[in-house]
């Protein structure tokens, strides 16, 4: 899920109309703004403070970016002259121009490749390439007259880069061009380009599009019905994710990629008296966050840096930090989703395989011929192999299901302790049960059993299950002992453990424990049992003591980052209450 | 020559607020009684100067003062008018009043009737006259508790003020002539404070922050003020009846001075608003108009002098009397007095790197001095006028090295006295073994073990025969010999810490000293004579020498009378001289061979004459020439004075030359200043190397109680 933070000031536009745009520098937290038509500035994230700039007299005609290949800047000027420049130089005036006889859209960075320039002709050429021969330089026009280039972006299948277009003619249609692009020299192999109109049958138009190039590069439309459609480059292929809600699609929309699943896009809100950001999971097609803002502009540029959103607004840039979770809260998505009657027939391909697609396992063949959900499968699958006790066999099975039913969560659970059998470990005694989960005390080839045994139970922690549904088969079905030895083990997990998980799982962790506490609160509070005491007081202790190292990395942390930055300690000896001084007397 | 610093703030003694003053306009003496109970009798003749101290108890409260002539009384909570001893600073006098708790009193200007104001509305009426104080006349009683009384000049009406009222009474008869109902709107209104002019205007200050004035005969209103947002405390007219200042919760200080209009034949008086100061963040409890200066005082413990025009101020931090701490320079061992215990403490190390040299951690320019806060709308302490013209020679040691510390600063023990009581002095032995401390009832000395590492650390009592408590204590430079001062005797106790203290010698003091309250008790170290001297200061400024022969105290001679009391002196143990500064910062050296005194050179420069601080300690450096002949403290800075002529080593030829230029009148004396807030005790622990203690500013105004809200536009 997508959280938004408070909007705030990175900092003022001079005038919107000639704002060139923000690319990233060398390092992530800084930020080169081409504020104007001859003002470049760099800010730093997370202060908002500038940390350099220049001005140039010459007019600049696209982004600034930094190439991380010559370690120098490269700026676009007058539209056919080309200057890069370090960080220190001061005065671009005098930096060497190299001048094109054809004319430059702009130049874009392609990670730790050259960067590419591109030409409004619609060719290209990697940077170094294209300042030694720009003499010689000629090429024929790619890009008709009546259409002008929206979005450029480069991507690489494999180890094949390509260039993608997004170009819009004066009928308001659009087009993709994607083509390979040569290495070294950058240019395009004109043999494989490729060309897609952007199109649907009903009478919609694009209202917004990004060319996305993480993992699987794709170009999305937003379409005037709010319907959002991706394009895959890899497959070429179209497919529909959704509606996207809140956001009025009469105007035009901005997006970005947000990273996990999600884009962010920047529009007109419903309303149409003001604007809104949305944050849009593209996998489950909803909206998952939105953010109300005062003012709409036309094709705002909005870009994702550094879990910060940048947002040209009408005087000033914007940013608004943001925090994505793979979380499985559904309920924050109630109300996101809006249903939308398709109105116009499509003949579907749905390319029906006979076979299911995955390997399915003996056991679930024959219901899934029935067409069982994947619960049903569940409770008619695991306890029969619970009662066989074949632990390998359970777990492997468990495996294929991802929905499993609460139900049998706790059986699985009951099943997993049994398998580990902490009968005979005393769990109030630290030093033993840390043996015990280490299964220190045995030898190599029980250990490896016992290891084995308790990676199931590692497992089941990492089901997805609902809160509510599972408390009532907790209080049921798990014993108190039990329940008493998960929340050591938890704990063990969360401190003593060599295992390595990631933090989603150590979340999950942090939620057994609350739901443990919350179904058998009321045994926590009436038991006189020392055992449970124990227990709790350890489970408490390993809490503080995680918030403390919390706390502790939270003040080391500008500690480092001052100290890495070069500067000195400040040491306020007026407040010290004690010092020694050398004085004169 | 660069002394090692040991610059200790840990000192915070916790401030006590100022409830009352009491000024003697004949004598010059200013009384003032804390929230503690203390009582604390200032001179302000020359330089401020305390001059007695008497602890406070637990329990017991002051809520007004009072002078009958040389007479102290006071009265408080507990519910009895109290006449103190001047001499012993005991109570010599205790009447019970009528109507219990006692909120106020006030003495008429012939100084023959007292009148206190109770709880229960009941005014005690009692003649002082011969020395006395009998018990003369209960007013009628009337409802509510009386706040604040106040006699007319001539002593025959006096005006009481209580809640939503303000009562006018005759003298003779004992009954009301006039009630002014101060209530407004059905609030209740407290009248805190009331002045009476000659003209039997009443003027009165209550919880409003309303200053009103009324007609006495009449009973009616004439003005009234809105002048402060919350609680005026506190009027304080001066002598010409021309011009008043008010205060209180609102710690602004409003000036009002009457002006007379005259429009055709009538001509009438107005009292209008003058000058406002802003002195104080906390409240204002009393202000007090002595000659051109306003003393005022409040919650934040200072004693705060000020005048205008031009603006000055000068404040005197609230601190435990002097002697308030003890080094051992050999153990590295500094004793902190606090109000009601003790602190010792082994001062910190700094490293030293393998040529022998102290290892600087940084260079910090010291800006403290010019800073300004811009937010701060309070007025700054005046600046000693000396500094600039000084400072353009020290911009070079305002750079203060830190050395790096190896060891920090441990309190070795901390030392509560018997039953809590507040101490009236204490002193660490040379040797660093014994401690001793005397409340008013009881004297302790004990004996303190401690390993070099700080591991084992044990206190021991021991027994001291043959005194129970005693105001000023001093041991000699082999800690052997303690002379403690008690009531006009001066006894000699033999110390052995194994088997106590005993008395050897008993020095009756009535015929060298005509007061029996000391100021300085101190014994010099062995001198290049081979004799040991003791000194002592009484508050008339009689000054008398014993010398130490045959194990046995002897007279040997009284220094010359002064106009003005001693504020500090010390022995010069080199030249057997004995160096005294008094409050109009004369400085006196008297050469103890000879017998003769002289005038110090650098009494004489103006840098010094001018002056608005007493000198609170005279330090004489022990490593000369490298040091300046003596080292003079008080609150705020550090003087060196210099009476040789300037060393040729030293750096910077060319700023000292501008130097001396500025200091033309006197070129052999040279002073230097190094300001520093607040500087409670300096003590050498060597050649080159030294402990201060300050209490910063800062730290005082964090323990005070939180001052009331004020809106700051600008923040």
């Amino acid at each position: 899920m997508a959280k938004l933070h408070n909007y705030y000031v990175l900092c003022p536009l001079i005038d919107q109309n000639s704002f060139l745009g923000v690319s990233q520098d060398r390092d992530d937290e800084n930020v080169i703004v081409t504020l104007g038509r001859n003002v470049v500035n760099k800010f730093r994230l997370s202060d908002q403070k500038q940390i350099s700039g220049w001005t140039s007299k010459d007019h600049l005609t696209s982004a600034v970016i930094f190439d991380k290949e010559q370690e120098a800047y490269v700026g676009v000027f007058n539209r056919n002259t080309i200057k890069t420049w370090k960080e220190d130089s001061d005065n671009l005036d005098k930096i060497k121009k190299y001048k094109f006889s054809v004319n430059i859209f702009k130049v874009i960075s392609r990670g730790n490749q050259s960067s590419l320039i591109i030409f409004e002709n619609g060719n290209c050429a990697s940077l170094p390439y294209a300042l030694d021969n720009r003499k010689s330089y000629e090429n024929k026009q790619l890009i008709k007259e009546s259409e002008t280039i929206v979005d450029i972006a480069c991507y690489s299948i494999a180890t094949n880069d390509y260039i993608c277009y997004v170009t819009k003619n004066n009928k308001n249609t659009y087009d993709i061009i994607t083509c390979t692009i040569r290495e070294e020299l950058g240019d395009m192999d004109k043999s494989k380009l490729n060309k897609t109109k952007v199109s649907r049958p009903e009478d919609v138009y694009v209202v917004g599009e990004l060319i996305s190039t993480g993992d699987k590069p794709c170009v999305y439309f937003l379409w005037s019905d709010a319907k959002l459609t991706v394009y895959d480059l890899m497959k070429k292929s179209w497919k529909t994710i959704g509606i996207v809600p809140w956001i009025s699609t009469s105007s035009s929309v901005s997006i970005s990629w947000m990273g996990q699943d999600h884009l962010i896009l920047f529009g007109s809100n419903s309303d149409q008296d003001g604007a809104i950001i949305v944050a849009y999971n593209i996998i489950l097609g909803v909206g998952s966050c939105r953010y109300p803002m005062k003012m709409y502009s036309e094709n705002a540029k909005l870009y994702c840096f550094n879990g910060l959103i940048i947002l040209e607004a009408s005087n000033h840039i914007g940013m608004l930090p943001y925090v994505l979770e793979t979380n499985r809260n559904l309920s924050s998505l109630l109300g996101s989703h809006d249903i939308v009657d398709d109105t116009c027939a499509e003949i579907a391909d749905w390319d029906t395989p006979v076979e299911p697609i995955f390997n399915e396992t003996e056991e679930i063949r024959d219901l899934l011929k029935v067409g069982l959900t994947e619960r049903g499968m569940c409770t008619q699958v695991i306890p029969p192999l619970l009662e066989k006790g074949n632990y390998q066999k359970v777990f492997k099975t468990l495996q294929g299901f991802k929905d499993i039913p609460e139900s049998i969560l706790v059986l699985l659970l009951n099943y997993a302790i049994k398998l580990v059998n902490p009968v005979n470990v005393d769990i109030t005694n630290h030093e033993d049960f840390v043996k015990f989960c280490d299964c220190d005390d045995e030898s190599d080839e029980v250990k490896k059993v016992l290891k084995d045994k308790f990676k199931i139970l590692d497992y089941l922690f990492q089901v997805t299950f609902s809160d509510a549904m599972l408390i009532p088969y907790l209080r049921n079905d798990l014993s108190l002992d039990n329940a008493l030895f998960l929340m050591s083990y938890i704990s063990y997990l969360l401190v003593d453990s060599d295992k390595n998980f990631n933090a989603s799982y150590e979340s999950k962790l942090f939620d057994w424990c609350i739901l443990l506490m919350d179904a058998f609160y009321q045994q926590y509070l009436l038991t006189k049992d020392d055992k449970t005491t124990i227990v709790l007081n350890n489970t408490q202790k390993v809490v503080t003591s995680l918030i403390d190292k919390l706390i502790q990395v939270n003040s080391a942390l500008p500690l480092l980052h001052k100290i890495s930055s070069g500067k000195q300690m400040e040491n306020n000896d007026e407040s010290l209450s004690y010092a020694i001084e050398l004085i004169e007397i | 020559m660069a002394c090692k610093l040991h610059r200790v703030r840990f000192y915070n003694p916790k401030p006590e607020q100022i409830n009352c003053v009491s000024f003697n306009t004949k004598s010059k003496l200013l009384a003032l009684a804390r929230q503690d109970a203390s009582i604390e009798i200032w001179d302000l003749n020359f330089a401020p100067f305390l001059l007695k101290f008497k602890p406070g108890e637990a329990n017991t409260s002051v809520e007004a003062l009072g002078w009958v002539n040389h007479r102290l009384l006071s009265t408080g909570l507990g519910g009895a008018l109290l006449e103190w001893d001047m001499e012993t600073l005991s109570i010599k006098f205790t009447m019970i009043l009528t109507g219990y708790a006692a909120w106020c009193l006030d003495v008429n200007s012939s100084n023959t009737l007292v009148a206190v104001g109770t709880e229960q509305g009941y005014i005690n009426l009692y003649s002082v006259e011969n020395d006395e104080i009998v018990y003369k006349k209960i007013f009628d009683k009337q409802e509510g508790r009386i706040l604040c009384c106040k006699f007319n000049n001539t002593g025959s009406v006096l005006v009481t003020g209580s809640i939503d009222t303000i009562r006018v009474w005759n003298v003779e008869t004992g009954h009301a002539t006039c009630r002014m109902s101060v209530s407004r709107r059905a609030k209740e209104t407290i009248v805190w404070c009331l002045a009476v002019l000659s003209d039997n205007t009443v003027i009165s200050g209550d919880s409003h922050g309303r200053l009103t004035f009324w007609d006495g005969n009449l009973g009616d209103q004439i003005e009234s003020y809105k002048c402060h947002k919350s609680n005026i405390l506190s009027i304080a007219v001066s002598d010409d009846e021309n011009s008043l200042y008010c205060s209180g919760v609102d710690p602004v200080i409003m000036n009002f001075v009457k002006v007379n209009c005259s429009s055709g034949k009538q001509s009438s008086a107005q009292w209008v608003k003058n000058v406002q100061r802003n002195i104080h963040e906390h409240d204002v409890r009393a202000l007090v108009i002595h000659g051109d200066k306003l003393i005022s005082v409040g919650a934040d413990g200072y004693l705060t002098l000020s005048s205008y025009p031009p603006k000055w101020v000068m404040r005197i931090p609230p601190m435990i009397p002097a002697p308030r701490s003890a080094v051992c320079p050999q153990k590295k061992l500094l004793l902190l007095r606090y109000s009601n215990y003790l602190e010792v403490w082994k001062l910190g190390s700094y490293a030293v790197n393998e040529s022998g040299n102290v290892t600087v951690t940084n260079v910090n320019l010291n800006q403290s001095l010019k800073q300004k806060d811009s937010n701060n709308e309070l007025e700054k302490d005046s600046e000693i006028d000396a500094l600039s013209i000084t400072d353009n020679k020290s911009e070079k040691q305002h750079q203060a090295k830190s050395l790096k510390l190896t060891e920090a600063p441990i309190k070795l023990v901390s030392i509560q006295t018997k039953g809590k009581k507040q101490i009236k002095c204490c002193d660490l032995s040379p040797s660093g073994e014994l401690i001793v401390y005397s409340t008013d009832s009881n004297m302790t000395l004990l004996k303190l073990e401690c390993d070099d590492d700080q591991t084992n650390i044990s206190l021991a009592k021991v027994l001291v025969s043959g005194l129970e408590c005693c105001d000023r204590v001093a041991f000699t430079e082999d800690s052997r010999t303690m002379v403690a001062y008690k009531d006009g005797e001066l006894k000699v106790l033999q110390v052995d810490p194994e088997a106590g203290a005993t008395i050897v010698q008993n020095i009756a003091c009535e015929k060298y000293l005509r007061s029996k309250c000391i100021l300085h008790l101190q014994i010099s170290k062995d001198t290049p004579s081979k004799t040991i001297y003791l000194v002592a200061a009484d508050t008339q400024s009689d000054i008398a020498v014993w010398i130490k022969k045959d194990n046995k105290f002897r007279f040997y001679v009284s220094l010359p009378k002064y106009r003005c009391v001693p504020s500090a002196l010390t022995f010069d143990n080199e030249e057997e001289k004995l160096i005294v500064a008094y409050v109009d910062q004369e400085l006196i050296e008297y050469d103890l061979v000879k017998a003769r005194a002289s005038k110090s050179a650098v009494s004489e420069s103006a840098a010094w004459r001018a002056r608005s601080a007493a000198a609170a300690a005279l330090c004489v450096p022990p490593a000369r020439p490298a040091h300046p002949a003596l080292l003079a403290r008080d609150d705020s800075s550090l003087w060196l004075l210099r009476s040789d002529a300037p060393q040729a080593d030293a750096e910077g030829p060319t700023p000292k030359k501008k130097n001396k230029k500025k200091n033309a009148v006197n070129p052999n004396s040279q002073i230097r200043i190094i300001p520093m807030k607040y500087l409670a005790d300096f003590h050498w622990l060597g050649d080159d190397e030294a402990v201060t203690l300050e209490i910063l500013p800062e730290n005082i105004i964090s323990q005070l109680p939180p001052v009331i809200a004020t809106k700051r536009h600008n923040v």
